[in-house]
């Protein structure tokens, strides 16, 4: 099999554009998948600024009920998986979902490790470490993002809060967006990847492989039918320039001019 | 003797008996850089365990690990200028390597995927590409030991002696 001459053609060159596109295929799934999670990170950050803003007036009021509100109110929304704010202990104080209100987090939990692993913990984070991503025993995967509420002036010179001055983090807020809408996407476009190198294998190999039947295999299977026929002129040899030149000098060979020699 | 019967090459001695079962043997020797390969992937696929961790102070010395960009162009070149090297010289008289140091090269790929935290989504490109490239290299040498055990039949090297 891998001894004709179409064989050792294609087979080298499928192989080779069939890896290369699937390679190219893999490296651009995953910059493209890596691109759009950083993209959601940053977005998610955004979501958790806008709710930690909105919340502020409240916060410096003290204003329990309102701050309540808001967080039940976030918390309902599709996107969001949950939306709680811890005090400085780890307590949760509000909460999307109210049964949660009271419980204490393990500080080494995911999401506060980052922080809390040394002794003294981390004031400031990054967008990209504020970030945790996960997969809920229900299977959706979920993008968290544990912001930092950090004292302010208006905070501790309130004349209403206890603050300390040198308390430099209040609390925390931990808000989780769903990740599905961001699967389906990617599932999308993997397809689509899969769909186009699938096009262009085809195209590619099928296309040498055609050429390479009718230009090159097809012609010599024609010079070695008028080869081996007992009187030449009874076959027309190959109509290509090199093949026929290979007939016509059988044909001086032979001993007797066929079609070949006429130069056709 | 196939094709030298056709061919009415003469029978090749003992000295040419002896070569053509030294190709032949090249030519069926088993794909060892293809299975080095295997495991250095199932390794890679399975995230290096009991892989010791870089000291602290190795790492400060190294300094960051360098982007995913850089390692996924990199690759791509490797591997774009690898295939062409294996086809264009594929029915040449280039005697084809063991194939061993695309084995050190790909085995880089996956520690620099390994350290630059991106070996999930990379480990199958290279799983892939190295296949492709260690299957064009056995195939050349296949070919180049077919060519060999011909010419030794037929008496008619079509490659200069010293090839």
């Amino acid at each position: 099999m891998f001894k004709s001459l179409a064989a050792k053609a294609i087979v080298p060159v499928a192989l080779s554009v069939t890896c290369f596109v699937l390679v190219g295929s893999i490296l651009l799934y995953a910059s493209m998948k890596r691109d759009r999670i950083d993209e959601s990170v940053l977005h998610a950050n955004d979501i958790a600024s806008v709710v930690l803003k909105s919340t502020r007036y409240a916060m410096l009021r003290d204003d329990r009920e309102t701050l309540r509100n808001i967080v039940s109110n976030v918390g309902e929304e599709n996107i969001v998986d949950h939306v709680r704010i811890f005090n400085k202990q780890g307590v949760v104080v509000f909460s999307g979902a109210p049964h949660e209100v009271g419980q204490e987090v393990d500080k080494l939990a995911e999401g506060c490790y980052v922080c809390h692993a040394a002794a003294e913990p981390v004031k400031t984070l990054g967008p990209m470490e504020q970030a945790r991503r996960f997969v809920k025993d229900d299977g959706k995967p979920v993008l968290a993002i544990t912001a930092a509420v950090y004292n302010e002036p208006e905070c501790f010179n309130g004349a209403c809060h206890y603050h300390p001055p040198d308390q430099v983090v209040l609390g925390t807020l931990d808000i989780g967006l769903s990740q599905e809408a961001l699967q389906t996407t990617l599932v999308r476009m993997r397809m689509r990847l899969a769909l186009f190198g699938a096009l262009v294998l085809i195209l590619s190999v099928g296309g040498v492989a055609a050429l390479l039947k009718y230009n090159v295999v097809a012609p010599l299977q024609r010079l070695v039918d008028y080869v081996e026929s007992p009187r030449a002129a009874e076959v027309l040899p190959p109509a290509e320039e090199e093949l026929a030149a290979v007939a016509r000098a059988f044909d001086r060979v032979r001993g007797h001019p066929g079609s070949g020699s006429d130069g056709s | 003797m196939r094709e030298g019967d056709k061919a009415g090459a003469r029978e090749p001695g003992s000295e040419a008996r002896a070569r053509i079962q030294q190709w032949q043997a090249q030519a069926t020797r088993p794909l060892w850089p293809l299975v080095a390969f295997a495991a250095v992937s199932l390794w890679a696929v399975s995230d290096f365990p009991y892989l010791p961790s870089i000291p602290d102070e190795w790492n400060e010395v190294l300094g960051r690990p360098p982007p995913l960009s850089w390692v996924n162009a990199a690759f791509v070149l490797y591997l774009f200028s690898a295939l062409i090297l294996g086809l264009t010289r594929m029915g040449t008289p280039v005697k084809p390597a063991s194939g061993f140091a695309h084995v050190g090269y790909l085995a880089a790929f996956y520690g620099f995927y390994h350290i630059g935290g991106g070996l999930e989504d990379n480990v199958w490109a290279v799983l892939v590409g190295g296949f492709a490239v260690l299957a064009l290299e056995w195939y050349r040498g296949w070919l180049f030991c077919r060519q060999k055990i011909r010419e030794e039949q037929e008496g008619t090297p079509p490659f200069p002696p010293d090839a």
